[in-house]
C-alpha cells in the first residue's frame, strides 16, 4: 500500500514534468471514455435499468400478440381473458391501454396522460397505494359504472394541491366526474420510459370515455389493449412464452376466423416497451459499436504516446535496471503512471459525457406529446465507466510498460550521438492514421445528412407549409357526440376563418410529413387487382372544405370539396395523381367510382384529382392517396390548420382564443407552425445529422489531439536534430515545414483509406439523401479539406516551437 | 592588415542570465583569425569555449562587443540572414557528431546543399567529392547507427566541408572518440588545413592543441597568456579554486 502511494506520487511528479503529454493523453481518454459512458447511460436508462418503483421487476413480463409470427401487438379482450386464466406461469395478468384524457377543473381543459387498466394492473406491478386503495373487481365489471379513478403522486401534488383529502375528491375526465380512490406511490412513474401516467381509470370505463359501445370487450376481431403479467413463483419467462403460444394455438383452432394467424410472445418488462425494444437496441448497438471503436483508437493512440514516452526515458530506465531495480517494480511504476492518466481522463470524461447526455433535449423533440426520459446516471453507469477506465488502463498501460522494460541495457547506455526517432513509431502512425480515417468517414456522413437537410427545403413535398399553423381537437376526449361534434367543428372553422390575418382554415384527420399515416384498402371501379391482392392499398384522410387551398395542394383535375358535399348529396372523394395513374392510367379519373373495403361502404365518385403529397417522410415515394369530405364522414379527432400572416407569436394566441371562444373547456394540442410539425418528416435525417456531426466532431478533435501528440512528441525527441539543422543553415520556413510534413504524413494514409469509404457510404445512404449525389463535392472535397486544415492546425503549435528554438540551446539538449 | 581578418572580435562578452544568477561566460574577448589559419582554443571545462565557438558560428549572439565576419558586422542580421551565413560561410563539427539518424550518410552530407537550393546534379557531385575526401564514399547508403564513432565523425567532417565554407568550427571533435579514431580525425583536419581550410577548433586535450598554428587559451571567460594558463591549470589540479 505504501509502495503504491509512493508509486502514485512518483507518477504525479513525472506527469507534472510533462504537462503537455498528460493533457493530450488525458483529454483524449476523457473523450473516449466520455462518449462510451454517455451512451451507456442512455443504454442503461432505456434497456438495462429495471422499471423503477416496481416490486421485483424481474418477475414481471410484457405479453404481445404476433401475426404470422411477427410483431408484438395489442390484444383482443376475449383472448386476454383466455390467456389470463389458462397460462399457469402467470400469477396475475392485467390488461391496459395508454390514453390521453382531457382533464378540466372548471377552466380551460388540458391533456393528461392516462391509463385504462384492469384492477390487477397494480398488483402485477406490485404497487402499494400511497393513499387510499386501488380498483376492486366490481369497479371493472361489465355494465357497472362506479366512476372511480386512481391518480399518480405527481398529479396529486401538482394538479390537486397535495392535500390530505385527496381520496374522495371528484375530478372531471373527458367531462365525466370521477371519484379519486387512491394515489400511486411517488417512486412509480409508469412502466414505459418517457410516459408518466397521471390518471388511471378502470378499463371498463374506456367505452364511456371514448364514446364507444361494449363490443370491444366481446369481439375477438378487435385488438386494442396491451398486457402485462407477474410470473407465478418458480415460473420462467420461457415457460410463460411457451404456454402463451400453446393457448394461442388452441384459440386458432377454436376461432379460426379471427385467430388463424395469431400467436403471442412474452418478454421481460422493460422501460422501452416490447415492440420498440428491437429497433432501440439495434440503434444503440450501432452507436455503442462506434463509441467502442473511438475508445479503441484513442486507447491505442494513448498507449502509443506511453511507448514513445517510455522510449524517451530509455536511458533512465536502463540506469534503473542497471542499478538493480527489479523489472516488476519498474513495470508497476510505469503502469501506475498510465493508470493515473487513464483515471483522470476517465473521471472527467464520465462526468462530462453523462452530463451531456442528461442535458439532451429529449423533451423538445418535435413530437405532439410531451416526452421526458430520465437519463440521470445510475450506479451501473459509474461501474461501467470504472471498469472501462481500469480495463483499458491496465491493458493499454501494461503493454507499453512491458515493452519499455525489455531493453538491451548496453544499447541504451551507449550514446552513439546520432539523433534517432523513437521506435514503435509505426504503431502510433497507424493508430493516428486510423483516427483520421474514422473522423473522415463520420464527418463525411455528417456532411451528407446536413446537405440532405439543406435540400429538404427544395424537395417538392406537394404542399406549402409557409404561413401554416396547426393545432388539434379530439372531440372523443371532450364528451362531444355525433351531431354535436359536427356542429362544433363547423363553428370552430367559422370563428377561425373570421380571424384577422387568416387567409383560410381547414381540418384534416392526418397532416402531411408528420411521420404518421392512415391506410385502408379500396376497390376502384374497372380495376383488376394484381394476383394475390384483394384491393388497392391507399392512404387516406378526412378533410373539411378549403383543405387543399389552405395547404396550397394543387388541384389537377375537377374540383375541391364544397359546402354541398354533405350527407344529403352523393358520396364523393378526391384522389391523388398517383392513385389515378395506378388504377386508371391514361385517364383523368373524374367520374370514376371507388368503394372502401367493408360491409356497408357506398361507392364514392371521384370529383377531383390533386397533386401528390409526401405523407410521412420527405423520402416517401408517391403513394396513392384518398381524401374524404368530413361532412359525409364524421370524425372526432381533427387537426385544425390555418394559413395566416403574422408569425407564430401572434397567430398562436389568436387561434387558441378563437377556438376556446366556442367552448372554453376544450383541451387543444399546442399550436405549431406547419413547418415545425412537418419537420417530423425529416426527423430521421436530422437525428442522423446531429449524431454524425457530434461523433464526427469528437473524432476530429481526437484526431487533432492524436496528431498533435505525435508531432509534438516527435519534435521533443528531435530538438537536437533541429539545432543541427539550424547550424547547417535551415531557415524557419524549412523547420516549420518539417513539422507540418510530419503531421500530414500521419494523416495521409487515413485520408487515402477514408476517401473510398466515403464514396461507398454515399451509395449506401443514397435512399436518405434526397437525391444528393454520392459523389457530393462537400463530402469528397470540403470534408477532407477541413480535416487537412485541422491536421495542419494541430501542427501549428509544434511548428511554432520548432521555429522559436534557440539554436544553441537546441544543440545542447539531450 | 587587421581589417582583412576573416574573424575579428573586439571587447566581446557573453552573460547568461538564469534564475537571477549571472554567468559571465565570456569577458572582453579580442580575437582575430586570418584566412587559412588553424587556431585552437584551449582551456578547462566550463571556461566558455563552446560559447565562444557558437558566437563565432552565429548560433548565439554576444551580450556586448564587436564581431566582424569577413569584414561585415553581424549584430544586426535577421534570423534568416544568419541562417544563410551559417549555411554558406560556416561548417560545424561537433563533439557528439550530430548526424541525423533518420537520414543516410549521403543525405546527411547533402543537407547543407539542399538548404542552399542547389541543383540535384551539382549536389551529387559535391557530396560524392566530400565523402571521398574523408574516405567514407563506400558508406553512402548507410545510416549513422551502422557506423562506428570515428566513421560518424568523418561523415560529419564531410558535411561541414561540402558547402565550401569560409571557416570550419570544430568543438572538441575528438572528445567522444578513442585515441586511434581521434588521431585519424585530427589527421584529417590537418590535411584540410594544408589544403587551405581555415579552422577554429576547441579542445581541452593538450595533445591536440599543438596541431594548430596558434593556440588561444581561455580561462574563466577570458583570454590569457599560455603561461598564465599553465599556472592556472596547475593550481586547479592542486585543488585551489582560482575563480575567487
Ligand atoms: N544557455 C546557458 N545558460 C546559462 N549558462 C550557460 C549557458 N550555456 C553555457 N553556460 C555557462 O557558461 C559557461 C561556459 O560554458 P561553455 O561555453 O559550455 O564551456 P566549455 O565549452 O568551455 O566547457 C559555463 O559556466 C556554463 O555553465
Ligand atoms: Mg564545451
Amino acid at each position: 500500500m505504501d509502495q503504491l502511494l509512493s508509486d502514485i506520487r512518483h507518477a504525479l511528479r513525472h506527469l507534472r514534468r510533462a504537462p503537455l503529454f498528460a493533457l493530450v493523453a488525458g483529454t483524449s481518454l476523457a473523450i473516449g471514455v466520455g462518449v462510451n459512458a454517455g451512451l451507456f447511460s442512455a443504454v442503461n436508462a432505456l434497456l438495462l435499468r429495471p422499471v423503477p418503483g416496481v416490486d421485483h421487476p424481474e418477475r414481471v413480463v410484457e405479453v404481445g400478440r404476433s401475426n404470422q409470427g411477427r410483431g408484438f401487438d395489442t390484444f383482443a379482450y376475449p383472448d386476454y381473458l383466455d390467456l389470463k386464466s389458462e397460462v399457469r406461469a402467470f400469477r396475475t395478468a392485467a390488461a391496459y391501454t395508454f390514453d390521453v384524457f382531457a382533464y378540466s377543473d372548471g377552466g380551460e381543459g388540458s391533456r393528461v396522460t392516462g391509463m385504462s387498466v384492469t384492477p390487477e394492473y397494480f398488483s402485477v406491478m406490485g404497487l402499494t397505494p400511497e393513499r387510499g386503495r386501488f380498483f376492486t373487481a366490481d369497479e371493472d365489471a361489465p355494465g357497472s359504472r362506479p366512476t372511480v379513478a386512481v391518480v399518480s403522486h405527481d398529479f396529486w401534488m401538482d394538479r390537486l394541491g397535495g392535500g390530505v383529502d385527496v381520496v374522495g375528491k371528484i375530478i372531471r375526465i373527458n367531462r365525466i366526474a370521477f371519484q379519486i380512490v387512491g394515489v400511486t406511490p411517488a417512486d412509480f412513474r409508469g412502466q414505459t420510459t418517457g410516459v408518466h401516467p397521471e390518471v388511471y381509470v378502470p378499463l371498463r370505463m374506456r367505452p364511456a370515455l371514448r364514446n364507444r359501445g361494449e363490443e370491444d370487450f366481446t369481439n375477438r376481431g378487435a385488438s386494442w389493449h396491451m398486457m402485462v403479467a407477474r410470473l407465478a413463483p418458480g415460473a420462467t419467462v420461457q415457460e410463460a412464452d411457451t404456454q402463451v403460444k400453446a393457448v394461442y394455438a388452441r384459440l386458432a383452432q377454436a376461432y379460426p376466423r379471427t385467430n388463424r394467424n395469431r400467436s403471442g410472445a412474452v418478454v421481460p418488462l422493460g422501460l422501452v416497451p416490447g415492440p420498440g425494444r428491437g429497433p432501440v437496441k439495434a440503434f444503440l448497438s450501432v452507436l455503442m459499436g462506434l463509441a467502442a471503436l473511438i475508445l479503441l483508437v484513442t486507447c491505442a493512440n494513448v498507449a502509443g504516446m506511453f511507448v514513445a514516452r517510455a522510449s524517451h526515458r530509455e536511458k533512465e530506465i536502463a540506469v534503473r535496471l542497471a542499478l538493480g531495480a527489479g523489472r516488476a517494480r519498474l513495470v508497476r511504476q510505469l503502469l501506475v503512471e498510465a493508470l493515473v492518466v487513464f483515471a483522470v481522463g476517465g473521471v472527467v470524461g464520465t462526468a462530462v459525457g453523462v452530463m451531456l447526455v442528461r442535458s439532451l433535449p429529449v423533451n423538445r423533440l418535435p413530437l405532439p406529446i410531451h416526452v421526458s426520459i430520465d437519463l440521470s446516471p445510475q450506479a451501473p453507469v459509474l461501474a461501467f465507466a470504472l471498469a472501462l477506465t481500469l480495463g483499458t488502463g491496465l491493458l493499454f498501460g501494461l503493454l507499453p510498460a512491458m515493452q519499455a522494460t525489455r531493453l538491451e541495457l548496453t544499447d541504451s547506455l551507449r550514446d552513439n550521438g546520432s539523433t534517432q526517432g523513437g521506435r514503435a513509431g509505426l504503431m502510433r502512425r497507424f493508430f493516428v492514421g486510423g483516427q483520421v480515417g474514422l473522423s473522415l468517414v463520420l464527418l463525411a456522413s455528417a456532411g451528407f445528412f446536413l446537405r440532405a437537410l439543406d435540400r429538404a427545403g427544395q424537395v417538392d413535398t406537394g404542399f406549402d407549409p409557409r404561413d401554416g399553423y396547426v393545432t388539434g381537437i379530439d372531440l372523443d376526449l371532450e364528451g362531444y357526440r355525433g351531431e354535436e361534434s359536427a356542429a362544433l367543428q363547423q363553428r370552430v372553422l367559422e370563428r377561425v376563418r373570421a380571424l384577422p390575418g387568416v387567409e383560410s382554415a381547414a381540418m384534416s384527420a392526418d397532416l402531411p410529413l408528420d411521420m404518421s399515416r392512415m391506410g385502408t384498402g379500396v376497390m376502384p371501379e374497372g380495376w383488376t387487382p394484381p394476383e394475390g391482392q384483394r384491393g388497392l392499398g391507399t392512404d387516406f384522410t378526412y378533410v373539411s372544405t378549403d383543405y387543399f387551398a389552405t395547404l396550397k395542394i394543387p388541384i389537377l383535375h375537377g374540383r375541391a370539396f364544397v359546402e354541398t358535399d354533405d350527407v344529403s348529396s352523393e358520396p364523393v372523394i378526391v384522389v391523388s395523381r398517383t392513385f389515378v395513374d395506378q388504377v386508371w392510367p391514361g385517364e383523368d379519373g373524374l367520374g370514376r367510382q371507388v368503394q372502401v373495403e367493408g360491409d356497408h361502404e357506398p361507392w364514392r365518385t371521384v370529383v377531383g384529382v390533386v397533386a401528390d403529397v409526401k405523407g410521412r417522410f420527405i423520402t416517401d415515394r408517391p403513394e396513392p392517396m384518398m381524401y374524404l369530405p368530413l361532412e359525409q364522414n364524421p370524425h372526432q379527432r381533427m387537426d385544425v390548420v390555418v394559413r395566416a400572416k403574422g408569425g407564430i407569436a401572434t397567430v398562436a394566441p389568436a387561434l387558441r382564443s378563437a377556438i376556446l371562444g366556442v367552448d372554453p373547456s376544450l383541451s387543444l394540442n399546442p399550436v405549431l407552425s406547419l413547418e415545425s410539425s412537418s419537420s417530423l418528416g425529416i426527423f430521421p435525417q436530422r437525428l442522423a445529422a446531429g449524431l454524425t456531426t457530434a461523433l464526427g466532431s469528437l473524432a476530429l478533435l481526437l484526431s487533432a489531439l492524436g496528431v498533435y501528440g505525435v508531432v509534438a512528441y516527435a519534435l521533443s525527441r528531435r530538438v537536437r536534430e533541429m539545432g543541427v539543422r539550424m547550424a547547417l543553415g535551415a531557415g524557419s520556413t524549412r523547420l516549420a515545414l518539417l513539422v507540418l510534413r510530419n503531421g500530414l504524413g500521419l494523416a495521409l494514409p487515413g485520408m487515402l483509406l477514408g476517401l473510398p469509404a466515403i464514396v461507398v457510404l454515399g451509395f449506401v445512404l443514397r435512399a436518405f439523401l434526397l437525391g444528393l449525389s454520392p459523389l457530393d463535392p462537400v463530402a469528397l472535397v470540403v470534408v477532407p479539406g477541413t480535416l487537412l486544415i485541422t491536421v495542419a492546425a494541430a501542427c501549428a503549435a509544434p511548428a511554432r516551437r520548432a521555429v522559436r528554438l534557440h539554436p544553441m540551446e537546441a544543440l545542447r539538449s539531450e | 592588415m587587421a581589417g582583412e581578418a576573416l574573424i575579428h572580435l573586439d571587447g566581446l562578452s557573453k552573460v547568461f542570465y538564469t534564475e537571477e544568477v549571472e554567468t559571465h561566460a565570456l569577458s572582453n574577448i579580442a580575437l582575430r583569425i586570418q584566412t587559412g589559419e588553424f587556431v585552437s582554443i584551449a582551456g578547462p571545462s566550463g571556461c566558455g569555449k563552446t560559447t565562444l565557438l557558437s558566437i563565432l558560428g552565429l548560433l548565439d549572439s554576444p551580450t556586448a562587443g564587436k564581431y566582424l565576419l569577413d569584414a561585415e558586422p553581424v549584430e544586426n542580421l535577421s534570423a534568416s540572414q544568419r541562417a544563410k551565413i551559417r549555411n554558406q560561410a560556416i561548417g560545424f563539427i561537433f563533439q557528439a557528431f550530430n548526424l541525423i539518424g533518420d537520414l543516410t550518410v549521403y543525405e546527411n552530407v547533402e543537407l547543407p546543399l539542399t538548404y542552399r537550393g542547389m541543383a540535384g546534379s551539382e549536389r551529387k557531385e559535391r557530396v560524392q567529392a566530400a565523402l571521398e575526401r574523408v574516405g567514407m564514399a563506400h558508406r553512402m547508403g548507410h545510416y549513422p547507427s551502422q557506423l562506428s564513432g570515428g566513421q560518424q565523425q568523418r561523415v560529419a567532417v564531410a558535411r561541414a566541408i561540402v558547402g565550401k565554407p569560409l571557416i570550419l568550427l570544430a568543438d572538441e571533435p575528438t572528445g567522444n572518440l578513442d585515441s586511434k579514431n581521434g588521431n585519424a580525425v585530427m589527421d584529417l583536419l590537418k590535411e584540410l588545413h594544408n589544403d587551405g581550410a581555415t579552422i577554429c577548433m576547441v579542445t581541452h586535450d593538450p595533445r591536440y592543441a599543438h596541431v594548430a598554428d596558434r593556440s588561444v587559451h581561455l580561462f574563466d571567460g577570458q583570454i590569457v597568456s599560455e603561461d598564465d594558463a599553465r599556472r592556472a591549470q596547475a593550481l586547479e589540479e592542486s585543488g585551489f579554486d582560482v575563480a575567487h
